[in-house]
């Protein structure tokens, strides 16, 4: 049976607000400021959003429930995201069936996190009973251990060197630079990062991602809804998740985006020759690769070549992660598995204000997430359009 | 929950017992792990630690120098294997040197720890 389409949603008011190495606030204040911020941009009252989507790790003890009390929200659909780096594109797909259902008429869509000191450590030494048994014992390194190896087992596959990761590294950070709400916004250089201290090899200081606090929304409504309120907005073209790609599959060289790609470009409408910005879930750059393979934008195990050939920054001809990713933002726990959605929908609706990528129409957003053990089980990815 | 699960620990005890140990179904006959009460391919709940040679194959090496637990310091830097085992999962092992890939091996169980201990004969 085809999937239907999404056709009459629009997305609005992406929003990126919080962000700071540490924070003093608990998660839910980072809820309030990104709904506050939405509204803001929005114009809409508070009690017009009727739809909420939450992704955190760090509001516990309270539950996701505790939101609609704690935000003053009487929401007639309510539902927790817990899947991490793919948390944005999976709470887009439910809350855009929810808007086209009529469940609700106003999603928003927030990933939100806290980081007290120390706050990482918490989050990834107890992340799975897996990760518990099979992981921490082994260095205590938290994820960084098993995607050292998935960077190994990916170079060894593909011929992929560090310069090829650090040409990614280095763009995102001059894209960072370019972005108000980035932590680190001083440019890098491909010396810096080849220099940079080795942390669990063959990753180094700036193949990894620095946790912080901060939230990352955008509200879903209908398209008729959006132009009523005179808001730039983006349409859906394709939204497409799998869980536990590839089970087992040793070396880690590929995820869900290769086995839904086509469904997705069968969704949307277009090739991956269409794209005009990409955002890929970063939480090191071999998987950043893999994604740019797994969307079709290059072949399998060729990403080295792409970056070599393209210039992946927002003035560049293949621009990827424009806002510079959670290598440049840094990563503020669910809050990193929304920041590229967000940032797209920015781009095609041409709001990306000192970094816009000229004529950005499609984008296309890929999303990893949930280190149980050896790898991310959640995948998915989104392509968008600006309604321009 | 901060140590082993009930799980990890039968298999740590019988891989202590037996030089290695996976948790495998009596089923349908499949290993598998980490360890868990029910089998992952039948949903079987007749599943156990089962003595197991420990042969396996090294897919890559790590070396890490930084731990979150900084009491670990001391002991970094360390060596960690990724490696195939010959029944089919894949596990995490220390080793006492970066293993290239294709290295096989054998997988002991130390301390409550899998660890690389030499090369298979």
């Amino acid at each position: 049976m085809p999937v239907a389409d999404f056709r009459g949603v629009a997305i609005v008011a992406p929003t990126s607000v919080g962000y700071a190495r540490y924070s003093s606030e608990p998660a839910d204040a980072y809820f309030a400021a990104c709904l506050r911020e939405m509204l803001r941009a929005t114009g809409l009252d508070k009690q017009e959003v009727d739809g909420l989507s939450a992704s955190t790790f760090t509001l516990t003890p309270n539950p996701v429930a505790s939101l609609s009390m704690s935000l003053g929200l009487s929401p007639r659909w309510l539902e927790a995201v817990p899947f991490g780096g793919a948390s944005g594109v999976m709470a887009l797909r439910r809350a855009a069936r929810a808007v086209q259902s009529g469940d609700a008429s106003v999603v928003a869509c927030i990933g939100a996190d806290c980081n007290p000191r120390d706050g990482f450590r918490g989050i990834v030494t107890a992340f799975s009973v897996a990760s518990i048994d099979a992981v921490r014992p082994y260095g205590d390194a938290g994820p960084t251990m098993p995607f050292a190896h998935v960077t190994r087992q990916y170079m060894d596959a593909t011929g992929a060197t560090r310069e090829d990761f650090g040409r990614l590294c280095v763009a995102q950070r001059f894209n960072a630079s370019h972005c108000e709400h980035a932590l680190l916004r001083q440019p890098t250089t491909l010396e810096d990062y080849l220099a940079a201290p080795p942390i669990a090899e063959p990753l180094h200081k700036l193949d990894l991602v620095m946790p912080c606090a901060g939230a990352e929304g955008m509200l879903v409504m209908t398209e008729k809804h959006a132009q009523t309120l005179g808001l730039p907005y983006a349409r859906v073209r394709a939204v497409v998740e799998r869980h536990n790609a590839y089970p087992g599959e040793v070396p880690v060289l590929r995820g869900g985006w290769e086995h839904e790609r086509e469904d997705l470009y069968s969704q949307a409408g277009c090739t991956p020759m269409d794209i005009d910005v990409v955002a890929a879930y970063d939480d090191c750059p071999a998987v950043v690769f893999m994604q740019l393979e797994g969307l079709g934008l290059c072949g399998s195990g060729d990403a080295r070549l792409l970056v070599r050939d393209h210039d992946l920054r927002f003035c560049g001809d293949l621009p990827v992660n424009t806002s510079g990713g959670q290598l440049g933002c840094g990563q503020a726990g669910a809050a990193g598995g929304f920041l590229g959605l967000v940032e797209v929908v920015r781009q095609v609706t041409q709001q990306a204000i000192g970094r816009q990528v000229p004529q950005a129409r499609i984008g296309a957003v890929a999303g990893y997430g949930m280190a149980v053990y050896d790898r991310c089980l959640g995948t998915g990815v989104a392509i968008l359009e600006g309604s321009w | 929950m901060s140590g082993p699960s009930p799980s990890m620990q039968a298999l740590l005890t019988v891989a202590q017992a037996e030089g290695f140990a996976l948790f495998a179904c009596r089923d349908c006959g499949c290993s598998f792990y980490p360890p868990q009460s029910f089998c992952p391919a039948c949903l079987s709940p007749h599943v156990d630690a089962q003595p197991d040679s420990g042969e396996a194959t090294v897919l890559s090496t790590t070396r890490i120098h930084r731990s979150l637990d900084p009491a670990l310091a001391p002991t970094m830097p360390l060596y960690v294997c990724s490696v195939k085992s010959a029944a089919g999962p894949s596990l995490f092992a220390l080793a006492d040197r970066p293993w290239p890939a294709a290295t096989a091996v054998r997988l002991r169980v130390r301390d409550g720890l899998i660890h690389v201990d030499r090369p298979a004969p």
